[in-house]
């Protein structure tokens, strides 16, 4: 089951109605059926889903430990017991090729479904009760309903309990407006994944699968395209999940504002993965002091900060090296910031114009693009192999000559190209107002009659079913 | 109160929009497409909802062997049997079966003619299963079929079933007239489930089965070829027995008699195969006719060279000669009926007509192919190619009888349209050119010769060059009943003006 078969859709419409028969103060046991459900479901292991419980049981008896124990190193070491035990399944996941052994044993290799996510849930959770920044949950069911409230327990965003927690409990009333809204963002999720990230996946797989076979114009193609195949699938799972919690009367938070419209690395990062951004801001890289005892540490926190992103990103040098490339792009970009400024004076290009917005806006695209290769190839050496044959190997004109057209089909092309324009029409706009806001005060022709094309061109156009294996959420491997 | 109202209406009226979306996606978007001349037979088959109920007194079942076979039309004109066949492409037993049980809802059929191709082993795929079962209303029955194509195909999905845009989605690139439901797929009702072929397959390598009671000397100097003797059995795969003993079984249970037939067929079918229907028609009592025996071959002057499409199937006029010996064995010796019914009745002139049609392209003589023109209701292009000022007086009357009234004496061109509206031009000293739709305007066409063509003759029908470009008069004709190109043929100045092809 995943976030765009019927399955799941029966589940959600299911615990939808089991959700508002319920009283009001009672709702959160639906949303623990629905999620006890659709656990089970996933799980393909009955030994993933033990150790899913036994990680909720400990760490929800850590918390209460945790908030009883006296202030100073009893209380930290509380603190550090619980998250290392919590976090064990995760880095010795993510650290096996790591380690010495090629098998370390059966326990290691079980790998519960969402165990990045929920991982980072739950470290974040523990320490803001050792903050007392909340009060510990006492109800164990209540517990358990945070750690896998369902439309996100996959793929994010990575949930706060100050934030979720009282929405999760508190219960809604029936509102036509969530249902309504609830689903406009469900069809705009779906529209993302299923007319754009997985046609896009088409041509990207085929040339990062056999990339000895393409090089230049073939490479920026893969590169752009790749880049824009990440979003949109992250972008749509987050969309999904706000959608389906949006038919509860549940805000969950934006995991993404724009990215691709940055003008700089840092600035990317204020908007792509906000969620896991944010965690690694308040709980890695400002524990560790961030930018306030000088340059130097500055770097040395964002070079770990990028480490453990880039670790928690996959198995695999190829992600330490993305993500400390990321830190790289950063450190770099702060140094020259001064210089590149000067230069823009030079060239007669003010700070805040379009042309200043647009070159900067290119040049990050072009940087994370380029991190994104190495994310994607099929090793590091590979990745390296793609970037240098963009710039040695010169042949533009595979993009005229119809050479694309036996990577996919002319009129997958179009309709790619129409879908994404959609989606960066969609973003312009939704940088100046809220897009969902201006489709209710239309007319109910122009509400319906955009609900409705939408629906019949993702049943006609749109990348499922027969032959087409739907892709898995890139972000559900991680 | 009036808003919760007002709002429940509004969801239920969505909720209908979003259903007709998805139900009208998912019929346009479910292969029917053609086969062979005609629609695939499964689309047919939500014809078979519309009969009358208890009419049908015969119903066969089996792979194209039998919708190509069994004229149903042919039956009734020439036994006076009324009879549906509810075969589909790569039909199995355990399919043919389902389709039965579907069929016995409306109907009480008196025979069931289940044709063998796929008793001893089937090649049907995961398409063939899915379009078998496309056409069929949904039901327990169809449901508990779907089950069994899920297990046996586990690329196949039941909610393919349900939401047919799962399964055809792709086919959006692909969609052609015959995708959306034109009044003309409604025609093809008349066929009752055939499928009617027009190619003859020629020279081929048959072997007949010559069984014990049919002496040895009724055949010498035919020339046949026989199987060598044996009493070895094919051993049918375990579903298609499981599933033809349920046909048995159930044929039994509403007092249905069974039959079993091989149409005639150099491939796939042997002695052995033969040996296993007899035992298996022996065992339940069953009537088996085999028309790959010298007996019933010779009974029906069959030529497979001349009367089958290919290796396997029947065409029109072996249908014909299928029809009318089985149809008199249903009669004689399994008590079939023979009644009127104005079902068939009303369907008896439009399989006269695609068979006349059809009969088009085997003329050679020019005289008589042109008088079969003026006659017919074809869409005809010409493109005169060259001087045909030595083209014989009566041709040229023969073309003045189609509507063709300007001498074509040099560079001409002419699109005649259901014969009543004819676009002539000739080419003086540049080209002549003609261009129109047929088909209610679904089909273009670019009629085009002279001095400015490079001296060329075309005729271009969707895009598509037909002409045969040579010199003299070049006909292409174009038919309505079919939907598609029927014959490109050449009054040839060389030769003449022998028909060519």
């Amino acid at each position: 089951m995943n976030y765009i078969c019927t399955e799941y859709y029966l589940l959600l419409f299911l615990t939808l109605i089991l959700y508002y028969i319920i009283p009001k103060g009672k709702q959160w046991i639906a949303l623990l059926i629905g999620s006890a459900v659709f656990y089970c479901l996933v799980s393909t292991d009955i030994m993933q889903l033990c150790l899913f419980l036994a990680t909720i049981i400990l760490s929800f008896l850590g918390a209460l430990l945790i908030e009883r124990s006296k202030e100073g190193k009893q209380r930290l070491f509380m603190l550090w017991a619980v998250i290392i035990l919590t976090a064990a399944p995760l880095l010795l996941f993510k650290g096996r090729d790591f380690l010495p052994a090629p098998d370390t044993g059966r326990f290691s290799l079980i790998v519960p479904v969402g165990l990045s996510f929920y991982t980072l849930q739950i470290i974040a959770y523990l320490t803001d009760v050792y903050r007392k920044k909340i009060a510990a949950q006492r109800n164990l069911f209540k517990y358990a309903l945070f750690i896998s409230f369902f439309p996100q327990i996959i793929q994010g965003p990575i949930p706060r309990y100050e934030q979720l927690g009282d929405q999760l409990f508190g219960g809604t009333r029936f509102r036509m407006e969530n249902i309504v809204r609830g689903s406009q963002r469900i069809l705009w999720g779906l529209f993302l994944k299923l007319m754009i990230a997985d046609k896009a996946a088409v041509a990207v797989n085929e040339i990062f699968d056999n990339y000895r076979m393409y090089a230049g114009a073939y490479i920026w193609i893969a590169g752009i395209l790749y880049s824009l195949q990440l979003y949109t699938d992250f972008l749509s799972c987050t969309t999904l999940a706000q959608g389906a919690s949006e038919l509860f009367g549940i805000e969950i938070i934006d995991n993404f504002n724009h990215p691709y419209f940055a003008v700089s690395v840092q600035d990317f990062w204020r908007r792509w993965h906000i969620s896991l951004s944010t965690w690694l801001k308040d709980y890695v890289y400002i524990p560790l002091g961030g930018s306030r005892a000088g340059k130097l540490r500055k770097y040395t926190n964002l070079f770990l900060t990028f480490l453990i992103s880039g670790f928690w990103h996959g198995e695999g040098v190829k992600f330490i090296f993305w993500g400390l490339l990321h830190a790289v792009y950063q450190i770099v970009g702060s140094i020259t910031r001064e210089g590149r400024d000067r230069l823009y004076e030079m060239l007669l290009i003010p700070k805040g114009t379009f042309a200043w917005k647009l070159y900067r806006t290119i040049g990050t695209f072009f940087w994370v693009m380029i991190a994104w290769i190495i994310f994607r190839a099929e090793g590091l050496r590979a990745g390296l192999h793609m970037i240098r044959s963009m710039f040695t190997v010169y042949n533009p004109w595979i993009l005229l000559n119809g050479a694309l057209t036996s990577i996919m089909p002319y009129q997958q092309w179009e309709l790619l190209g129409a879908a994404l324009f959609v989606l960066f029409t969609v973003s312009r706009a939704q940088e100046k107002t809220e897009v969902r806001n201006w489709i209710s005060q239309q007319h109910i022709t122009i509400r319906w009659g955009l609900a409705l094309v939408c629906i019949a061109v993702i049943l006609v156009f749109g990348t499922y079913g027969f032959g087409y294996d739907a892709q898995a959420f890139i972000y559900g491997g991680f | 109160m009036r808003g919760k109202t007002i709002s429940v209406l509004k969801t239920v009226i969505f909720c209908f929009l979003v259903a007709v979306i998805v139900v009208r996606t998912g019929n346009i978007l479910t292969l029917k497409g053609k086969e062979y001349l005609a629609y695939y037979s499964s689309v047919q088959h939500s014809e078979f909802y519309e009969m009358e109920k208890d009419t049908v007194d015969v119903l066969f079942l089996g792979t194209s062997h039998s919708y190509c076979g069994f004229s149903p039309q042919e039956f009734y004109d020439r036994c006076g049997i009324r009879s549906y066949n509810l075969g589909t492409s790569r039909q199995s037993i355990w399919l043919s079966y389902y389709w039965l049980k579907e069929a016995l809802k409306t109907q009480k059929p008196k025979i069931v003619v289940q044709e063998l191709y796929y008793a001893g082993g089937s090649n049907e795929n995961e398409a063939s299963v899915q379009k078998g079962l496309s056409f069929m209303k949904w039901s327990r029955n169809k449901a508990e079929a779907v089950s069994t194509a899920v297990e046996e195909y586990p690329e196949l999905s039941f909610k393919s079933f349900i939401f047919p845009n799962m399964r055809f989605h792709g086919r959006w690139n692909e969609l052609t007239a015959e995708d959306f439901p034109l009044p003309e797929i409604r025609d093809t009702g008349a066929l009752k489930g055939y499928a009617p072929t027009l190619e003859r397959l020629g020279e081929t390598e048959y072997k007949l089965i010559r069984e014990a009671d049919d002496g040895k000397k009724n055949d010498e100097g035919s020339g046949f070829e026989y199987w060598p003797e044996t009493a070895e059995e094919a051993q049918w795969p375990d579903l298609s027995k499981e599933y033809m003993d349920k046909i048995t079984a159930l044929c039994k249970e509403n007092g249905i008699t069974l039959v079993l037939v091989k149409t005639p067929s150099a491939r796939g079918w042997s002695m052995e195969d033969h040996n296993a229907a007899k035992s298996y028609a022996r065992e339940n009592g069953l009537a088996f006719y085999d028309l790959n025996t010298l007996k019933y071959y010779k009974a029906m002057n069959y030529d497979i060279s001349v009367d089958n499409k290919d290796e396997g199937h029947a065409n029109i006029w072996g249908a014909a000669k299928i029809a009318d010996l089985l149809g008199n064995l249903l009669i004689s010796e399994q008590n079939a009926p023979s009644i009127k019914d104005k079902q068939w009745e009303e369907t008896a002139a439009y399989s006269e007509k695609i068979k006349k049609e059809i009969g088009l392209i085997y003329i050679d003589n020019a005289e008589m192919y042109l008088k079969t023109l003026s006659e017919g209701d074809y869409d005809i292009f010409v493109s005169v190619k060259g001087s045909t000022s030595e083209m014989k007086e009566n041709l040229k009357e023969a073309m003045r009888e189609i509507g063709f009234s300007k001498p074509m004496d040099e560079y001409y061109t002419a699109a005649c349209d259901m014969r009543n509206a004819v676009k002539q031009e000739d080419a003086g000293e540049k080209e002549a050119l003609v261009e129109g739709t047929v088909h209610n305007g679904l089909i273009g066409y670019k009629i085009a010769s002279g001095y400015d063509q490079e001296e060329a003759a075309s005729i271009l029908i969707d895009g598509e060059e037909y002409s045969l470009n040579r010199e003299g008069v070049n006909i292409v004709v174009y038919s309505k009943t079919f939907q598609t190109v029927l014959d490109s043929v050449c009054l040839s100045s060389d030769h003449d003006y022998e028909l060519q092809r």
